[in-house]
């Protein structure tokens, strides 16, 4: 349910925001804290960003399986990464980088497709990265305080 | 636990390669858009009122911009049509001068007097030309004074630097009515003009109905709003004259017809 909402969220952004800034990824946020947190089974995760991936194409991209793809890339690559390193190496810094990495992963094939759109791209990426960048700080937090109550 | 480990990364690759397969694809697909228009049907609603808002600040945004466009603009047309008003004015004041030669009577100075060098002068003009007190006297069709006092040949004009000449004028361009008074040492001040109005060097200075002896619309001179002065706690613009009154030898009585 939560992932429904930060898919409505993003989309309701993406409505407001359309044709001036690169939405924020919230949605891949969302889906990188329980996976990463092992709240969540990957499988799932995986799944729901492909079908999260699939519902965007279809309702704003029009290339079926552009985002699905990058979401699941993403998310595959962001677990893979997270799985390599010891649990206590697993810190809510490294959740952040590679939360941002998986962020910038989408971006950048946005930018590739919006590219040919002729909108001023500094501006778009730097306002989605100045709404992005705290939503990913403050699951830091929460991500930390968690580590925290569960070593308690 | 080797073996589902295993299961999720056979997920992970079936799932980008199901992605890449779809995107192939897709493109052949002929219900490709019906079923995006279900999709954006489905998303309509809860998507309603970003729109709404959306197109509230699109709005605004363009009101603004217009409205400041329509402040420039407006601000240009005043700024031009006080330039034209201006011109108009200065027109219609130099053609006025113009038909005033018609109906006046041609005198010489015959007299002025040093210890009133800048409140009086003599005509050789009197009651048996026509000449009656309160009389517009003209030079080269601008005020210079009015008829003081009437003898059978020959008349008194006091000057309008005299200190007790006070003339009621209006600035053509805004309509203000004012007051011109001499200083008694040959400059003339404007009194009593409103504080708010943006006057502006230049603007041209006539007489406002005072009576039916002188007539409103005869050109005196010119505002400049750079010198101003105090006078009796009144704020003053001192006011550049048309007329030469160091080179007075001849002037108009202007005589007014009964009936206009």
């Amino acid at each position: 349910m939560s992932f429904l909402f930060s898919w409505i969220i993003q989309d309701l952004l993406q409505v407001f925001l359309i044709g001036n800034v690169l939405v924020p990824e919230y949605f891949l946020v969302s889906l990188a804290y329980p996976l990463l947190l092992e709240k969540e089974g990957f499988r799932k995760v995986l799944w729901i960003s492909f079908f999260g991936g699939l519902l965007w194409d279809l309702r704003w991209t029009g290339l079926w399986g552009l985002t699905a793809g990058i979401y699941s890339f993403s998310i595959v690559a962001l677990y893979w990464i997270w799985t390599l390193f010891p649990s206590s190496g697993r810190t809510p810094c490294l959740f952040f980088f590679l939360c941002w990495f998986a962020t910038l992963l989408v971006s950048a094939l946005r930018i590739f497709v919006w590219n040919r759109s002729g909108i001023h791209l500094p501006h778009a990426f730097l306002v989605q990265q100045l709404c992005t960048v705290p939503f990913m700080i403050l699951l830091s937090i929460m991500f930390s305080r968690r580590i925290a109550s569960e070593n308690a | 636990m080797g073996k589902d480990n295993e299961r999720q990364w056979i997920h992970g690759l079936a799932s980008i390669l199901f992605s890449l397969v779809l995107l192939i694809v897709s493109s052949g697909f002929s219900y490709r858009e019906s079923l995006s228009g279900i999709v954006n049907s489905v998303l309509y609603y809860p998507e309603l009122p970003v729109h709404i808002l959306r197109q509230g600040i699109v709005s605004l945004e363009a009101w603004l911009h217009t409205k400041n466009q329509i402040i420039e603009e407006l601000r240009n047309l005043n700024l031009e049509n006080m330039r034209l008003r201006t011109a108009i004015r200065y027109e219609k004041t130099m053609e006025f001068a113009n038909a005033l030669s018609s109906n006046k009577s041609e005198a010489l100075v015959i007299s002025r007097p040093p210890a009133h060098w800048w409140s009086e002068i003599r005509i050789d003009k009197g009651s048996e030309d026509g000449v009656t007190v309160g009389l517009g006297v003209l030079q080269k069709g601008y005020l210079v004074g009015r008829v003081a006092a009437v003898e059978r040949n020959f008349s008194w004009v006091e000057l309008i630097t005299s200190q007790t000449q006070m003339i009621p004028i209006v600035v053509e361009e805004t309509r203000d009515l004012g007051v011109a008074i001499g200083d008694g040492r040959g400059g003339v001040w404007v009194l009593y003009l409103p504080d708010n109005k943006p006057f502006r060097n230049g603007m041209v200075i006539s007489t406002a109905m005072v009576n039916e002896l002188l007539i409103p619309g005869i050109p005196i001179g010119r505002i400049y709003t750079d010198r101003v002065a105090m006078l009796g706690g009144v704020k003053a613009y001192r006011l550049e004259l048309e007329a030469d009154l160091a080179g007075l030898y001849g002037v108009s009585v202007l005589k007014v017809r009964k009936g206009g």
